[in-house]
């Protein structure tokens, strides 16, 4: 079997908010272990407030890590330095949210597309980069007229294909992906879905894909890690998941999806507290129906079965 | 009823008007929820905010047709019975629930407002049903909401105040505009069941704007589906998720997880208004379009209740 192409391992990181009259800490990722195996997707999904997307900075090391160890293939990076990570960011790169705002408005698209190849591939040649960066459009379906052009002369959809062709063009191993269709029209979405399972059937590349939209999983990853208050509660094959949740917070996302068709319609489900996660014990425990005294004591460990994990003192068969 | 009939709106765009909505008809009855479903740029919105008369002074105009609330014509009304109307018989709800809230003012200060315009109650009787509206919208604290400014408060939290500013005016119509896009799934589920529940406790007659098949599932009776500016096939809620007829209402179904198993994309995108291509407007994204497409499709009738805008509808 061959070894992930991202690895996460115990991974915290905690913020300071407020100012000096009254600091406080918010714990954003407090214990995130996962892997990315090659050609392969998972899935990271959970509300915002989770620290899905500080998640993402960490794999990226755009932060550093308070406490855990991070590995890009073999080499871990945890602790390097900028300048040591430098030559080795080609292999992990990353798609953004908002296709409007991650493209520099001032930069062709060319440039754009190119500047990893500028700093990465130095010693190409003007023509030799012009034509890496034409192969790169034409792979995500932009026009090769394209390369002169400014961003604004483009959709919403053709601007994240661009954002794409700029993550590809350094070959990644690992893509990190956050919410990278969720500001697009829903026919638009399913292109780009389209187009990244695609692109990694051909090149083998891992996603860590970044959603709150589960439906969405079933789509594009074989597993899925639920993500709750820095944590994750729960990971396992789409499939299982999907059938049979383990944990209860797993469960109430899949009760809050929508209905698939009007007869699969659900009457007022009992609405849960928007409490805030606890400190002690179990974080979910004050939203949680089925929790009980022991949840709120001590935080529960991870129960392996098979490809599955949960953290969860009462589980839902 | 709220009938929107033969509607044409215009828009402005470098300088010359061009259309954007082409002859619409809808009815909203009370106590029945309408969806009108398509992707952005299709002209869903501008259509429902005419029914309020939203568009004035925006670069879009009322070009044709008419929209009527239980009979009487929106465009006719003056200053004073728009005003009236606005948040009284007819309500709005908004996507972005934050910049629906002026952020000056507390949530007292807005509500009072909605309330001291369309009731003839003193300030003391408006605070008791402010509060009220609060509890039946699913605040444990209303005292606390009252007093609190709109960034103080979570987003779900916003959509539940912007449903009881629109409950505080009695209406019997309310247009919803993808009321759930920007909030999280565990907090749309929480407004879907409070929109259905305040909808059939009210008797509601709802025109529901979304390009989402999951809320349409959820909330809807019946369904039409809009693409460049035209209604392409209306049915019961049912049958657009058994048997749609229109190449785009099955394209839509494709383009979501929950009503396909892989992604099948519709090829290009939604053409702006101006942009549309001759004879049927969905020929070039559309797979089986074939010469007949060439001329403008008709509008079939399948039934009482059903029609498509589609050729190969027509003459079996």
């Amino acid at each position: 079997m061959s070894a992930p192409v991202l690895r996460l391992e115990g991974v915290r990181k905690a913020f300071r908010q407020g100012g000096w009259w009254q600091r406080r800490t918010v714990q954003a990722v407090a214990d995130v272990s996962l892997s990315v195996m090659p050609g392969e997707t998972l899935a990271l999904v959970g509300e915002s407030g989770s620290g899905k997307s500080t998640v993402a900075r960490l794999a990226l090391r755009l932060l550093a890590p308070d406490a855990g160890r991070i590995w890009w293939g073999e080499r871990e990076v945890s602790g390097l330095s900028a300048r040591a990570l430098r030559p080795l960011r080609r292999h992990v790169q990353m798609v953004f949210q908002d296709p409007y705002a991650s493209l520099n408005p001032r930069m062709r698209i060319g440039e754009a597309v190119g500047e990893g190849l500028l700093i990465h591939e130095p010693g190409l040649s003007r023509a030799e980069r012009r034509r890496r960066v034409a192969a790169m459009l034409e792979e995500v379906g932009i026009p090769a007229d394209a390369h002169d052009r400014y961003p604004h002369e483009f959709s919403g959809g053709q601007r994240q294909r661009i954002g794409i062709a700029r993550a590809l063009i350094l070959r990644p191993r690992v893509l990190v992906l956050d919410e990278p269709t969720s500001a697009l029209d829903v026919s638009v979405q399913a292109q780009i879905i389209a187009l990244l399972l695609r692109l990694q059937r051909e090149h083998g590349i891992g996603y860590l894909f970044i959603t709150h939209d589960l439906a969405l999983v079933r789509w594009v990853a074989a597993r899925v890690a639920v993500m709750f208050a820095g944590r994750i509660v729960e990971e396992a094959p789409v499939e299982a998941l999907f059938a049979a949740p383990r944990h209860p917070y797993t469960e109430a996302l899949l009760l809050a999806q929508p209905a698939a068709h009007p007869r699969a319609r659900r009457e007022e489900t009992v609405p849960a507290a928007e409490a805030p996660p606890a400190d002690q014990g179990c974080p979910f425990a004050p939203r949680c129906p089925h929790a009980r005294e022991d949840c709120r004591r001590q935080m529960p460990p991870f129960i392996e079965e098979g490809a599955r994990r949960f953290a969860c003192w009462h589980p839902r068969p | 009823m709220l009938v929107f009939d033969s509607l044409r709106i215009e828009v402005r765009r470098q300088g010359r008007w061009v259309e954007a909505v082409s002859g619409v008809s809808l009815a909203v009855p009370p106590g029945r929820v309408v969806g009108l479903v398509g992707e952005s740029g299709c002209g869903k919105t501008i259509t429902a905010q005419a029914a309020l008369r939203l568009h004035e002074g925006t670069g879009v105009r009322v070009a044709g047709g008419d929209i009527r609330v239980d009979g009487r014509s929106v465009f006719a009304m003056d200053e004073e019975a728009l005003r009236r109307l606005r948040g009284g018989l007819v309500a709005m709800i908004f996507q972005e629930p934050m910049t629906a809230l002026n952020p000056v003012f507390t949530i007292r200060a807005q509500l009072l407002e909605v309330l001291l315009r369309h009731h003839a109650i003193s300030r003391t009787e408006a605070e008791a049903r402010a509060e009220a509206l609060l509890r039946e919208v699913g605040m444990h604290d209303p005292a606390r909401v009252l007093a609190s400014y709109p960034d103080a408060l979570s987003g779900g939290m916003r959509q539940r105040v912007l449903i009881a500013m629109a409950l505080a005016g009695g209406p019997r119509y309310l247009l919803a505009d993808e009321p759930t896009t920007a909030l999280d799934v565990s907090v749309q589920r929480r407004i879907v069941d409070l929109l259905r529940r305040l909808q059939k406790a009210h008797g509601l007659g709802m025109l529901l704007v979304t390009h989402d098949f999951g809320l349409v599932a959820e909330l809807c009776d019946e369904v039409a589906v809009i693409y460049a500016g035209e209604i392409v096939e209306r049915a019961p809620v049912g049958a657009i998720f058994d048997d749609p007829r229109h190449p785009y209402t099955k394209a839509l179904l494709a383009c979501r997880p929950e009503t396909s198993a892989e992604p099948i994309p519709i090829p290009g995108q939604a053409p702006q208004p101006g942009a549309w291509p001759s004879g049927c407007r969905f020929r070039d994204r559309c797979p089986v379009a074939g010469r007949a497409c060439e001329s403008p499709p008709p509008w079939v009738a399948l039934d009482q209740e059903r029609g498509v805008r589609c050729v190969r509808e027509a003459g079996s």
